[in-house]
């Protein structure tokens, strides 16, 4: 399941207990669900044993993706210490 | 015996060239040493079929010293290639994402905190799980290990490394379970006093 992530000062989130979901409805129809982190962390894991396999992509942050891409087009990586061709000789 | 002796590339940090991943348009040497700029890879194919192109192109690729985590032993020396994953940092991140990288809650970058110790470098950073890559021994700069990943670490990274190569382990893991689950029944029915 793709997760997109936001920071709790960005949105309105209702007061929630352990165990508990809120159900948001539209229209008199449920829309969206809010559950806790554990809640959610319980579900992934049940998806993961018994849902349909998903592709680990669907499941990349943003942040992770960012330093994907920079690290592949070789930013942001540590340099090379030149003196360990002297200190790792083979 | 030396310490990579001893323990082996599995788990280990060191420095190699790797290469940049070609991508379009590539410019390519022809038959007739004209270089020549083709947009996708089915030009170059169709170009390889016409004798434009040797049947072999060189590809030009940028390489890069950088460290990486080696997963494999090769202790027979039968196989020159090794699979690795690539380090990067993490520091254009906010303060916020950085931190929870560090609390392992990003799990496609496993972090490496700074402890030259272990690790042999002199920053922070992380293993990227979708970086897989394949080097042979001689693009390793520093033949001796910098560090080491522990050995839970090392377990750790392959269960996680299964997830990011969409390695499915369920159906496996369920027949282990079906498995132990019969042997433990057809074990109570073998205890169980006949009537």
């Amino acid at each position: 399941m793709r997760t997109k992530r936001v920071t709790a000062n960005e949105v309105r989130i209702p007061d929630l207990n352990d165990g508990e979901v809120v159900l948001i409805e539209r229209y008199g129809k449920p829309y969206a669900a809010v559950i806790t982190a554990s809640e959610l962390d319980l579900f992934q894991r049940l998806l993961a044993m018994f849902g349909e396999f998903q592709p680990s992509e669907l499941s990349l942050s943003d942040a992770e993706l960012a330093v994907h891409r920079r690290s592949e087009a070789g930013e942001d990586i540590e340099e090379f210490d030149f003196g360990l061709l002297e200190t790792n000789a083979p | 015996m030396s310490t990579s002796e001893a323990r082996g590339y599995r788990g280990a940090v060191v420095w190699a060239f790797t290469t940049f991943q070609p991508e379009a348009p590539f410019d390519l040497v022809g038959t007739d040493e004209i270089e020549r700029s083709y947009k996708t890879s089915r030009e170059v194919a169709f170009a390889i079929n016409k004798g434009e192109l040797p049947d072999i192109p060189a590809f030009p690729v940028d390489a890069k010293i950088r460290p990486v985590v080696l997963l494999q032993d090769r202790p027979r020396g039968a196989l020159p290639e090794y699979a690795a994953l690539k380090l990067a940092r993490f520091t254009k991140l906010s303060e916020q994402e950085q931190q929870a990288v560090r609390d392992g809650e990003r799990p496609a970058l496993f972090h490496l905190a700074l402890n030259k110790s272990k690790y042999g470098l002199a920053q922070e950073n992380a293993i990227d799980m979708n970086s897989l890559v394949r080097l042979h021994k001689s693009a390793i700069v520093t033949t001796k290990p910098v560090g080491y990943l522990d050995e839970n670490e090392v377990n750790v990274l392959g269960r996680r490394l299964a997830t990011f190569l969409d390695i499915d382990l369920a159906p496996v893991i369920r027949a282990g379970v079906e498995e132990r689950f019969q042997a433990l029944v057809d074990a109570q029915q073998q205890a169980k006093p006949s009537s």
